[in-house]
């Protein structure tokens, strides 16, 4: 299936938009694909940094919900990270490298959602976390 | 990128196992035009990257995170009313790592705390 553009579903704009793309928003899963690009704000010395990682986890999470959310309600919520657990980085990618992300929801307390993201490239572990994302309502 | 862009070290000091830095944050930067529009917000991944690029400096090496155990985001920073934060690191060296307790401060207020280790960038 092809779904709409993924700006609809995040609160972010650009020079701070950290996903191309929704490949799948399927129940509690979350897939987006991202290519690095020399201009990103998180490029330091050609590498994609931690900050960048961590950013594409949380709106892959956000395009998910946002995406859901605009189905039952036609609103978008804004997305603040409140925690992180267990963030591992593998590599740093170069420019020109595209990431695929899942997000999985783990749990959904009120307001905050714990979700566990992946991030790979070319098949190859590059990051994961454990994060407590808050909807403003 | 993010250092003289997003934010500048307006002091710096080390001593053994302790740093502290001021950073000052540029409102103007064209983050906030993203995040968000019209509700400018610091990012807390780009509180990450000056936690990371404060400790660079301050140790002369270029890093890679490898893990961060914990990181608590506890206030939200709008640049247009507090560009000034407090970097306070603890940092212990074993072997090729460093591990480190971090906080942003703004004020008396932790924006952030984190756990984490780096290692050498190769």
């Amino acid at each position: 299936m092809k779904y709409p553009e993924i700006l609809l579903f995040i609160p972010q704009k650009q020079p701070f938009v950290m996903v191309d793309e929704l490949l799948n928003a399927d129940g509690p899963d979350t897939q987006t694909v991202f290519t690095v690009s020399a201009e990103n704000v998180f490029i330091v010395n050609g590498r994609f940094t931690e900050g960048g990682l961590m950013e594409n986890m949380a709106q892959t999470a956000a395009a998910g919900l946002g995406y859901h959310n605009s189905i039952k309600n036609g609103a978008i919520s804004k997305g603040f990270i409140g925690s992180v657990k267990n963030f591992e980085v593998f590599d740093l990618p170069r420019i020109a490298e595209k990431l695929i992300t899942d997000v999985r929801i783990v749990e959904k307390v009120l307001n905050a959602t714990i979700i566990s993201g992946v991030v790979r490239s070319n098949g190859n572990l590059v990051a994961q976390c454990e994060m407590n994302v808050y909807i403003d309502q | 990128m993010l250092k003289n862009s997003l934010f500048a070290i307006t002091t710096i000091a080390r001593q053994e196992m302790v740093i502290e830095a001021v950073v000052t944050i540029n409102a103007d930067d064209e983050i906030f035009e993203g995040h968000f529009p019209g509700h400018p917000v610091l990012p807390g991944a780009c509180m990450l990257q000056i936690i990371k690029e404060v400790l660079q400096e301050a140790l002369g090496e270029q890093l890679i995170l490898k893990k961060a155990s914990s990181i608590k985001f506890l206030m939200q920073v709008d640049p247009t009313i507090i560009n000034s934060l407090k970097i306070n690191i603890n940092y212990k060296k074993i072997d090729a790592s460093v591990e480190i307790i971090a906080a942003i401060m703004a004020g008396e207020s932790a924006c952030l705390k984190l756990k984490a280790i780096f290692v050498k960038l190769t």
